[in-house]
């Protein structure tokens, strides 16, 4: 769209410069590294000397690096972050919890951190995920668009500071590390619920000290956005070729299939369903009867998966390399479904769910029941909008445990979670989760649980 | 190999620099409000250019990829030249002859100034550039939906202004 009006008062405004050519030689021996000496610069001989000494103690003033020009302190960013095609990154995110010591009421932090190696040459992503040290899950995948922060450490963050678009759009400290904020892609997204456009902007900490990306963030209109926040424990750009791009299929979530049910039991078939006496908090605990033991079973699964080979594998490949719409189409055109490209082959899944990993808790619940207004029939289910308490316990952590998956908090300690909403902790080899309103009621109701003697 | 495919990148930036220079002077000289520090811009966006071309990725045009140096130089040179300006220098200079003979901007220039960056930018690509919206879009690092949102919003904001001044 172009509007004549407008062309012609921008015409107005700046000249056309049709008949310059420019000093090309110059620009290629200024590439080359090399300086000029058949004339001055071109602004020296402009201004003449004396205004060129004044420009030039100007610019020097400018570029050094902790006075404000962000040309120095990016162009040291550039040089710290290293060369190589395959990025290898330890993140921290927000998603930890806390350790706290029944006994001494010690506190320390739980990290969830994403190790992820990241080619982009071949576009692979190698992600291991982990809680306290231990693996809750890994994914070996080729992600059509790398997500948003691999895209900000990876080719996006050299390339804004290769091409001057990364701009500097604040300064703080982390961790008593003086930093400064570096927006290295934003754009305009609208926001359905003011319907008016908002700035997104991906930003990374820049060390003022050693020069490198020390976190990342995502802020709308300048300000941080909740939960997007991530410390860079670890960085490097390794060669090509180079990474762990080895994923135990094990670990891996994708194409797992999960169900999970719950039935009321009697306090004897807890016994029996958890296979030794449980432990719990008695008949009332701080004004809660203990209203309802359940049975809780969790299941994973798969469908078999078949190798796909030929023509048929050859045509998933080239849909693989489509994008949103045209890459469904051609890949539904193929008439398999499900069918997933991946660096070892091409899959399709047929037949039913093989269900292969079956976790057995029991809850116990203390609260009100009443009755559920999802259902016609009267009957009596527990209210979680009413002031409540549960304990879920096993024997077979797994990574579906609510709060802490497979993650085991040392005998002694709870491992407070989920916003001070949910306790995992170990007693005498059963795994134990408490939800409650606060993290004072789960601390509380940890150090009072007992045998269930009756 | 590698090798090869740098000097094709680099016969690439020079041919696109011959042939679009003036073009590029004249969005950078949008940019800056200056002829003279509009040069340097471009001549050292180039040079950045050629020495970064490496990492040149492929996705969008290399000119687009060229653009966004060039205007991204040529705004990191506007900032310089605002601190600058705040120095006590007793130089002067006519500002007509580093205008290549053009007037003054006066109120139109004040409506285009009083526009967003990023909405200016768009301007001065699409009228002086004759960059499509994939272009602009790759030039300043956005979507090109959001080329387009910035562009109707310039038109209207203009528009708005020009019956102002007119009436």
């Amino acid at each position: 769209m172009t509007d004549r009006r407008i062309a012609d008062l921008l015409d107005e405004l700046t000249p056309t410069y049709d008949d310059r050519r420019g000093d090309w030689e110059r620009v290629a021996a200024s590439a080359r590294g090399r300086r000029d000496h058949r004339s001055a610069p071109w602004w020296l001989m402009r201004f003449g000397f004396a205004a060129a000494a004044i420009a030039l103690a100007a610019a020097l003033v400018l570029a050094w690096p902790f006075h404000g020009n962000q040309g120095g302190l990016l162009d040291r960013a550039l040089a710290a972050i290293g060369e190589g095609p395959v990025l290898h990154v330890v993140l921290r995110g927000e998603w930890g919890g806390t350790l706290v010591d029944l006994k001494s009421g010690k506190r320390s932090a739980v990290h969830g951190e994403n190790e992820i190696w990241y080619d982009t040459v071949r576009g692979r992503v190698h992600l291991v995920s982990r809680l306290g040290g231990v693996v809750l899950h890994e994914e070996l995948y080729e992600p059509k668009q790398p997500p948003a922060d691999l895209a900000a450490l990876g080719r996006e963050y050299k390339q804004a500071l290769e091409t001057g678009t990364a701009r500097i759009s604040g300064e703080t400290t982390i961790d008593g590390e003086p930093v400064v904020w570096v927006t290295i892609h934003s754009e305009l997204l609208p926001d359905v619920a003011d319907g008016k456009d908002h700035e997104w902007a991906q930003q990374v900490a820049v060390s003022r000290r050693t020069f490198k990306p020390v976190a990342l963030r995502e802020t709308r209109d300048g300000q941080p956005g909740p939960e997007t926040g991530q410390r860079v424990v670890q960085l490097g750009f390794l060669p090509e070729g180079a990474g762990d791009f080895t994923a135990s299929k094990d670990q891996s979530l994708e194409g797992t299939a999960f169900k999970q049910g719950r039935e009321p039991i009697t306090l004897e078939q807890a016994r029996a369903t958890l296979g030794r006496t449980p432990i719990w908090l008695g008949h009332e605990y701080r004004g809660l009867p203990f209203a309802e033991v359940d049975r809780e079973t969790r299941a994973t699964g798969r469908r078999r998966e078949a190798r796909v080979t030929g023509a048929t594998a050859d045509a998933a490949t080239k849909c693989s390399k489509l994008h949103g719409g045209k890459a469904g189409a051609c890949f539904r055109a193929l008439g398999l479904h499900p069918i997933e490209v991946r660096p070892d082959g091409v899959f399709t899944s047929e037949g039913p769910i093989v269900w292969t990993a079956e976790h057995t808790a029991v809850v116990f619940f203390y609260g009100t029941l009443g009755d559920d207004p999802r259902t016609n029939a009267k009957d009596a289910v527990p209210l979680f909008d009413h002031p409540h308490l549960t304990i879920t316990e096993t024997t077979q952590p797994s990574p579906f445990d609510r709060g802490a998956g497979s993650y085991l908090p040392p005998a002694g300690s709870v491992f407070i979670a989920a916003g001070g909403r949910s306790g995992a902790l170990q007693i005498d080899g059963v795994h134990v989760t408490i939800e409650a309103s606060n993290e004072q009621a789960i601390l509380a109701a940890a150090g009072e649980l007992k045998a269930m003697r009756d | 190999m590698m090798e090869e495919a740098g000097a094709g990148q680099a016969a690439e930036i020079e041919r696109i620099y011959r042939a679009r220079y003036g073009t590029f002077l004249r969005v950078a000289v949008a940019v800056v409000g200056d002829e003279l520090v509009a040069e340097e811009a471009v001549n050292d966006g180039f040079v950045r250019a050629l020495r970064h071309r490496g990492g040149f990725s492929g996705r969008g045009s290399l000119e687009g990829w060229l653009w966004r140096i060039v205007v991204n130089e040529a705004r990191r040179r506007r900032a310089a030249e605002q601190r600058i300006r705040l120095m006590p220098t007793s130089v002067t200079h006519d500002a007509s002859a580093t205008m290549n003979g053009h007037r003054e901007p006066g109120a139109l220039g004040s409506l285009v100034a009083a526009l967003p960056e990023r909405q200016r930018l768009a301007l001065f690509l699409r009228y002086y550039a004759d960059l499509n919206y994939e272009a602009i879009a790759d030039a300043l690092g956005v979507k090109v939906g959001t080329i387009a949102a910035t562009l109707h919003a310039a038109h209207a904001s203009l528009r708005s202004e020009l019956v102002e001044v007119e009436r």
